[in-house]
């Protein structure tokens, strides 16, 4: 049967197709089984690890603080522009993930997921005075969100984004305070010590969801075999008020309207589990021997 | 301001442990999928995870031809340590890591059983306090363990030193920046030989002396604690053989 498996793929996953399930036992419409553990590495201000089947990814998210930087009247701005973005993403995929990734050239799938990531972070809503420093916002909180995916099999978008939503909700900020020193002196920033950290605010969810087409088949949540016989890849994300925030296509095929609508549907139904799963992970109360998922 | 004191009136280190106690071991093996060996290990609050290919046909040039060739890749994650760190292309200390782990599981894995071969080792740190060559050490024999790649004998590996007056074992962050003699020791703890010694201080030979015994207790007490995390792993796997 792996001989089988190994020398025609394509008519192995069809004759399970036709019978509407997958060689792992899922349907064609199921996901893998999601775990979420938030607050393990300490030495970051807000960490996750997601673990969707077995691709699993850690995100920890770094605070940095800097100048705010002045709105001046002459600036265009745009959804698209960046200059004002006060959160970074970037994504590692290593060789310890998968032998095909080298370390020294990061793999072009690398690269685009975290254009996308970046992009997608910032519809996050979160507004401005949350990652101010002090209470005037002369300084501000700069997040750097550094994921690894530490075992690739399919599906890395969807654990990227529970891990960027969930870490992000971890994050625990100080209040700051800004002492101003003489005129030729930086201004000193001390961490305010006697208040409790504040967690930050955050407007809406981001649910996603990453479907694959296999000789005319949908498949939700594809594993990694199922993404190399794929013809397409869809990925949708929504926030929770079913505003389309990504909707990525690519493909050698070409896909009709209907499937798209599907896609859309099948998305805005799991949005409940998916905040459930997410605001579950996180009022759990973390313990120090928080790795047991992993 | 007072000057820290590494060492209390008890006999207690800053995070109250003795001077010749290890901090907790809590290790995992098999926890990634994709690799053939693969395990999580903390020490304390150091947290490394290791991954190993192979053997498996050689992807370079460089492939020898009565035995198996080992790469190895040290990563710390951006996060690992309190500034956060991008990692940059040509970080030498990495390197350095790189060529000890590589080194040491030279001559310990049976290479000349795989020639042509190559075996990939990748550590990624995700969170860094103190003793990350000798952690990744023992996090790799583990991986290298749940691989099934026939070794002499476990690698064992424990820093020490010696500050105010007594010698410690397994050091975290803040004594490593001490400035005493920070000694990474590894060894192959059946067969009774030192892999590797590295020591970049200046000492007399008498201090030297018990800075080298308190780390080869060291080792001796993490290569139990390993051999049990092994045996209960395998027979994990076993007991599901049977009842699946």
């Amino acid at each position: 049967m792996e001989a089988f498996q190994k020398v025609h793929p394509l008519e192995f996953y069809k004759k399970f197709l036709e019978r509407s399930v997958r060689p792992d036992g899922r349907g064609l419409d199921c996901f893998r089984k999601i775990n979420i553990s938030t607050g393990s590495i300490m030495t970051t201000d807000g960490s996750s690890f997601v673990k969707i089947g077995n691709t699993s990814v850690i995100a920890g998210v770094k605070a940095e603080v800097a100048l705010t930087p002045t709105q001046s009247d002459n600036s265009i701005s745009s959804n698209n522009n960046n200059n004002n973005n006060k959160m970074f993403v970037n994504v590692e995929m290593g060789p310890i993930c998968s032998n095909i990734f080298s370390s020294s050239k990061p793999s072009e799938k690398a690269m685009s997921l975290c254009s996308q990531l970046n992009s997608l972070v910032n519809r996050l809503e979160i507004n401005d005075k949350e990652l101010y420093f002090d209470d005037q916002g002369k300084y501000s909180w700069y997040l750097y969100i550094d994921l690894y995916c530490l075992d690739y099999n399919g599906n890395l978008m969807d654990a990227c984004v529970l891990a960027i939503m969930s870490a992000l909700k971890n994050v625990k900020l100080p209040k700051g305070i800004v002492v101003e020193s003489s005129a030729s002196e930086a201004p000193q920033l001390f961490k305010d010590t006697e208040q409790p950290m504040r967690s930050l605010n955050i407007g809406t969810y981001l649910i996603p969801q990453t479907f694959v087409l296999l000789n005319d088949y949908l498949l939700t949540d594809p594993s990694l075999e199922e993404e190399k016989l794929s013809s397409g890849t869809i990925s949708i994300t929504f926030n929770d008020r079913f505003e389309i925030c990504t909707l990525l296509y690519t493909g050698i095929t070409s896909i009709s309207e209907k499937i798209l609508e599907q896609c859309l549907e099948k998305t805005k139904k799991r949005s409940t589990e998916i905040i459930n799963l997410i605001d579950n992970c996180c009022t759990t109360i973390n313990n120090s021997n928080n790795n047991n998922n992993i | 301001m007072s000057k820290l004191s590494y060492i209390s009136p008890e006999g207690l280190r800053i995070d109250g442990r003795r001077s010749n106690e290890i901090r907790r071991l809590n290790m995992r093996m098999g926890v990634l999928n994709r690799a053939d060996g693969s395990s999580y290990y903390e020490q304390g609050n150091t947290k490394i995870t290791v991954a190993i290919y192979g053997p498996h046909e050689s992807t370079t040039q460089k492939s020898l031809f009565d035995r198996a060739s080992i790469k190895c890749e040290f990563a710390m994650s951006s996060f690992s340590t309190s500034e956060r760190k991008v990692k940059s292309r040509f970080d030498k200390t990495a390197y350095e890591t790189s060529t000890l782990i590589k080194q040491a599981f030279e001559s310990t894995v049976l290479t000349h059983l795989f020639p042509r071969s190559q075996i990939d080792i990748y550590v990624q740190v995700l969170q860094s306090d103190g003793g990350l060559k000798s952690a990744a050490i023992n996090a790799v024999t583990l991986a290298m363990i749940d691989a099934g790649i026939p070794m002499r004998d476990y690698v064992c590996a424990c820093s020490a030193t010696f500050i105010e007056g007594s010698a410690l074992m397994d050091l975290n962050h803040m004594e490593e920046r001490s400035g005493g003699a920070d000694l990474l020791l590894s060894i192959h703890p059946q067969l009774g030989g030192v892999i590797s010694i590295n020591m970049e201080s200046k000492v007399p030979q008498e201090m030297f002396e018990s800075v080298l015994d308190m780390a080869l207790a060291g080792c001796k007490k993490i290569y139990y604690l390993l051999q049990e995390q092994v045996k209960k792993h395998s027979k994990d796997l076993m007991s599901n053989q049977l009842v699946g």
